[in-house]
Parts: structure tokens; sequence; C-alpha cells
């Protein structure tokens, strides 16, 4: 089975960061409020931001690189098959005469890496679990065109 | 009866419409008459002239609305300001459902909503039309391509497709044509056998509210020396109570969890009467036909081949009594539907024995009695025990801080544990049958769900870490319009192989069937 483009790991830490810069500023910005409001010396003022914006900062950059190592996927001619989950795995069958449409879609950052999602809908109304995020983009672009193609080659006979 | 006028076929809504759109805005006027009184008299002038102005839009589109059953389609043209014109072609029709409130029921009339494939929601809504008008568009609109008005009414049928009809649907007696209806007394069995757990959870965390309608007062006056009891004071004299005579705090805690019990059990009984009276249930070539409720009248009409799958739901309760209730899951509803809109009850309560009439009503080619369940992974009682055993041991340690050694002989609730596991396990379990997959699970409320091999569409193998210690995994059934993942088609702990293996099968059967949704 095929796994997905490395540099979607880049893609995913930086995403992480971004978060965990976010969670810390928020969470900072709350223990201050909280401490001034309340007069209440803490034996280790910061502790808490401390310890987000570690945990945060450790899980953006590990996290990625497990996903990576446990994502799986494969188009075959009658079906997509997608396996993923570093704790809760899952493996996932779509019939492709059960493809209703695919997109492609990027975000700004997926752009700037050259990546691009690949998103496969069904009727099932959990479509989300048919996304395949970190393709290149003309992989995706292609893939794209091939599933559409049986959409309309079994829509004849 | 008032009948709707007619012009080169097209129609106009019940002369009730204007009536019961005002209706809709009486509450606001309520308030704004209330706000008014108290104070100018410009607010009073300003409200009378709201008013007058909403009548007036309000009749004005009532005149303006009209529709039309063409061969092909439904027309509807609309619109005070902006004129709209809608076809809804027939071939797209899904659902009519007919849906009376209390005053809708009193003035005889029901408002029809039209649900299409690819919407997203309701179609159109014809608020109001009178009740034979509404039944009769739902005969006309599910007929089949079948260039007939198959009308309840004879009288109402008419000639806007170009051929009169005046046969019943009662005189087409087709071969599987089934019919079943409720009584009321089953309902309220339905009602005490109906898994509410939910319901009295929300009593209880309620229960600080419902105290206030507990004969609480009463009860301690007979369960306490007269010098303690201060009547307004309930909680304190509880407390006292306990510190005074256990023995008696106790009863009335019981005595109090009992009438607790009782009422929601009354709720639950009053609900599934009020909800699904007068239920009848009516298949007939290849249409199903639901029609129940009190205070809000449900005629709803879909076509059989719209079923997704179909859930027997048995409690613990039901189980015992050989009692069960079955739903169907449908697509076709948009996404703004509220999910359980999307199950219909093909009936509130069934004898175990009339199951197989009711699934050949929806399903005529599923060979029920022949099914061959098969059983989990044994390992899966092994992980139904572990998940139970890890909440006594948890509990009984936590209390054991608390309390005392003593509280390890909760350990003993292992043994319970071990049995409600392998009875668990005794649930689980999965069959094919002809086109259908069959999949089982729950202990306290069983559902049984049967999936027609067309209608999968996708299918996924999830393994939690336990699980997949075990070398097991959940086989979920992805089908249309399911709207949450816990009430889905799964398999629950099939040995991970094996699970595999089922997957390649049900992906080569999925696709010879094509292109059909």
């Amino acid at each position: 089975m095929n796994r997905l483009d490395p540099r979607v790991t880049t893609a995913w830490r930086l995403a992480g960061l971004l978060a965990a810069l976010v969670l810390t500023l928020l969470v900072g910005a709350l223990e201050t409020v909280a401490l001034s409001a309340n007069g209440v010396a803490l034996p280790a003022p910061g502790a808490i931001t401390g310890l987000t914006a570690g945990l945060t900062l450790l899980s953006a950059l590990v996290w990625p690189a497990l996903r990576y190592r446990y994502w799986r996927w494969l188009v075959e001619p009658d079906r997509v098959l997608i396996q993923k989950g570093v704790i809760w795995r899952s493996r996932s069958l779509i019939p492709r005469v059960r493809v209703q449409h695919v997109d492609t879609r990027s975000s700004p950052l997926q752009r700037w890496l050259g990546l691009s999602s690949l998103i496969i809908y069904t009727a099932g109304t959990r479509g989300a679990d048919a996304e395949i995020p970190g393709l290149a983009a003309e992989d995706a672009e292609r893939l794209r065109d091939e599933l559409a193609e049986l959409e309309e080659l079994d829509e004849r006979p | 009866m008032n009948v709707p006028e007619e012009r080169d076929g097209w129609q106009r809504l019940h002369p009730a419409t204007p009536f019961l759109r005002s209706l809709q805005f009486l509450y606001a006027f309520a308030i704004g008459a209330i706000a008014a009184s108290t104070g100018v008299a410009a607010a009073l002038v300003v409200l009378l002239l709201a008013a007058l102005l909403i009548a007036a839009w309000i009749t004005l589109a009532y005149l303006r609305f009209r529709y039309r059953l063409t061969e092909e389609s439904l027309v509807i043209t609309h619109g005070v300001l902006f004129r709209q014109r809608r076809v809804i072609p027939r071939s797209r029709i899904q659902n009519v459902d007919l849906r009376a409130g209390l005053v809708q029921q009193l003035l005889g009339v029901t408002t029809a909503r039209i649900e299409t494939a690819g919407g997203r929601g309701t179609e159109a809504t014809l608020h109001v039309v009178g009740r034979a008008e509404g039944v009769r568009l739902r005969a006309t609109l599910l007929a089949q391509r079948r260039p007939q008005t198959l009308a309840a009414e004879p009288q109402a049928a008419m000639d806007t497709i170009g051929q009169t009809v005046t046969e019943p649907v009662a005189q087409r007696a087709e071969h599987d044509t089934f019919m079943n209806s409720v009584t009321p007394i089953e309902l309220v069995i339905a009602g005490a056998t109906a898994n509410r757990a939910g319901l009295l959870v929300g009593l209880l965390l309620g229960g600080d509210y419902l105290f206030d309608f507990m004969p609480t007062d009463w009860l301690l006056q007979r369960l306490l020396p007269p010098e303690l009891v201060e009547p307004g004071a309930a909680v304190d004299s509880l407390v006292q109570t306990a510190q005074h005579n256990l023995q008696a705090f106790l009863t009335g805690l019981v005595v109090l969890a009992l009438l607790f019990v009782l009422a929601g059990w009354a709720i639950s009984v009053v609900l599934s009467v009020v909800r699904y009276f007068d239920f009848t249930l009516r298949q007939s070539g290849g249409q199903l036909q639901f029609n129940y409720g009190l205070f809000t009248r449900r005629e709803k009409g879909f076509r059989r081949s719209r079923v997704q799958n179909v859930q027997i739901e048995e409690s613990i309760l039901r189980r015992w009594l050989g009692l069960a209730s079955l739903r169907v899951q449908t697509a076709g509803y948009g996404p703004q539907m509220k999910s359980e809109e999307r199950m219909e009850t093909l009936t509130p309560i069934a004898r175990k024995t009339g199951i197989p009439s009711y699934l050949t009503a929806v399903y005529p080619d599923l060979q029920w009695e022949n099914v061959e369940w098969r059983p989990a992974h044994p390992r899966a009682r092994r992980r139904l025990f572990i998940r139970r055993a890890l909440a006594v041991v948890l509990a009984s340690g936590l209390l054991a801080l608390w309390l005392g050694q003593a509280a390890l002989l909760l350990l003993v609730a292992l043994a319970p544990a071990w049995l409600l596991a392998a009875a668990h396990y005794r649930h689980l379990g999965h069959a094919r049958s002809a086109d259908y997959m069959l999949l089982r699970e729950g202990l306290w409320n069983r559902r049984t769900y049967i999936v027609p091999i067309r209608k999968i569409q996708a299918l996924h193998l999830r393994q939690s870490p336990f699980q997949r210690r075990l070398g097991l995994g959940t086989l979920h059934i992805e089908t249309a319009g399911n709207p949450y993942e816990w009430h889905a088609p799964r398999a629950i702990d099939l040995g991970t192989a094996y699970a595999r293996e089922c997957m390649e099968v049900l992906a080569v059967e999925v696709t010879a069937t094509g292109l059909t949704f």
C-alpha cells in the first residue's frame, strides 16, 4: 500500500506548532488573569503555562511522525482502501461503485508545500473517513480524475 | 368539506390556511399587546398597523400559492413580491409526509411535506391542505410511474393528468399487501418496556426540582418523632432523620427512589401512547405507509426501496416478554432533517413471532427463520470481562482508600462481571442470508441490524488498543442516512483476519450490485 507524501509531516508539524502557540498564549493569559484577580501566590508561577507549552510542543513534533508511519492508502480498480490510526486503528474500504464524487482541496499551508487532499464522498454520512490528506498536488489531481472516470464508465451499461 | 378552488388543474391550499398562518403570529401579538397595554398608545397603533399588514400579506400569500399535478411533475407557483415557480419531477419524489397538529386535526386539514433525494431538506411544503386532498396527493405522487390517480377517495380523484381512475387502493389488493395496526394496550406495553434509561437519569438529575412534588413531608411525618418535623425544611429534616433514625432514613430513600422510577415509567407509557396512538402500517405495491399520533397526527409514506436498513430493538425486559420493536432507516431526507426523522418506526411493539411478517413487508426475499447466527470471536468474552473488571477494581480501590479495606470486599462483584460478560458475548453475532448482512449487539438493549448488500456504502474495520492486543476488531457497515455512529450496523469483536476477509467478500458483492442507491 502507498504512504502519504513525506512532506505531510511538515504540514502537520507546522499546524501543530501553530495550535500549540495559540493554546499556550490562551492558557498563559488565563493564568495571569486568574493569579492577578485572586492574588494567590502559586509555588511555581507559570507552571501550568509551561506544562501546556511543553506538552503541546512535544505532541506537535512527535505525533505527525507517528501518524505518517501508520497511514496507508491504495486505489484499486474496484475499491479504495485507507488504513490509519496510531492508537485507534482503522481500515476503510470504499467500493468504487459507491463513490459519488471526488474533491481535491488544499489549505494555504498545503499549497505552499505543494500538497493536496483528496476527499472521496459516498452517500454514507461519514464521508470524512475517506480523506487522503497529504498527497503531492499532481498525484491528487490524477487520482481525482481517475476515480471520476470509472463512475462515468459504469453509468452507461 | 371545503373543496379547494380549481382552475385548469391549478389548486389553492385549503381555505383555513390564512387562519392557521395568523395563529402562528398570535404569540408575538400577545406579547406585543401586553407590552403596549403597559405604556404608550402609539405602541398600540403600531401594533394594529403591523397586524393589518401581516393579515394582508398572509391573504395575498394564500391567493398567490397554487399547485398543479401534471403527468410528469408537481408544479407550485407562489410568492407575493418575488414570484416563484417550482417544478418537482415526480420521479425524484421520495417521501410525502402528512403531519397535522391538534388545531389542524380539529379543522380537518394537514401539512404535506414533499421530500426529494439530494435536496437540502423538505423540497416543498403545502401548508395546509384538506386531509382527503393530502391523502390523494400522497397516493398520486408516490404511485410508481403509473399514469393513474390512486385516490383513496374516488370523488376526490380529479382529472389533472388526463385520466381519471376511480379505483380505490384497497381494491388493488396485491399479493404482497401487508397491514398492521397497534392497539392502545400494546402501546402501554411498549412504553412500559421501553429502554428509556436516559429519561430516568434525567429524572434523577432533575430530582432537585421534582423533590417539590414528592411527598417528602408526608413521609417524614410518618417516620420521625413529631417534635423534629419542621414543614418546609425538608432537607434539614432529612439530615436530622439520618442522625436520629438511620433505618427510617433509608426506608424514606428507598420509597423516594421507587417513586422516581414509577414516575419515569408512567411518563414513558404516556409518551408511547401519545406518539404512536392509532399506529397503522400498510405495505402495498412496494409502498410503506405509516399513520400515527394523538396530538400530532403523522402520515408518512415512502418506497420500500428507500429503506437503507432495518433495526430490531429488544430491551432486556422485552426479551423476557418475547417482544420487540422495529425501525427502518431511510435516506432521501436532507441534512437539515432531525436525525430521529430518518428513522421510521416500523412498529412500536411486536411479538417475536410477528417479526418475520414485518421483515417480509420490507424485504420480501429475506429468509429470517433460516438465518444462522455466527458468534463473535471467543476472545471477545475476555475483552468484555476486562472492561467491566477494570470498573469494579477501580471503584473498589477508590472506596478502599476512602472507607478502609472492608471496601475491597466489593471485588466479589468480579464474579457477576464475568457472568455479564458471558451473557453479553452471547448477544453478539453476525450472519449472512442471501443478499443481506445481519448484525447484532447489546446486552441491556439488543439491536439487530439487517442491511441489504446493495445498500452498503463503505466498510470500516476499527480497533481499539485493547482489541488490537487480542487480535480483534469491530466491523462497521455504513449505509446512507446513518445519523449517528453508535446506532449504526456493526459487528463487535471479530477476529482481525476473519473481519478482513468479510470486508473483501462484501466489497466484491457490493461492486457486483453496480451503481444502485
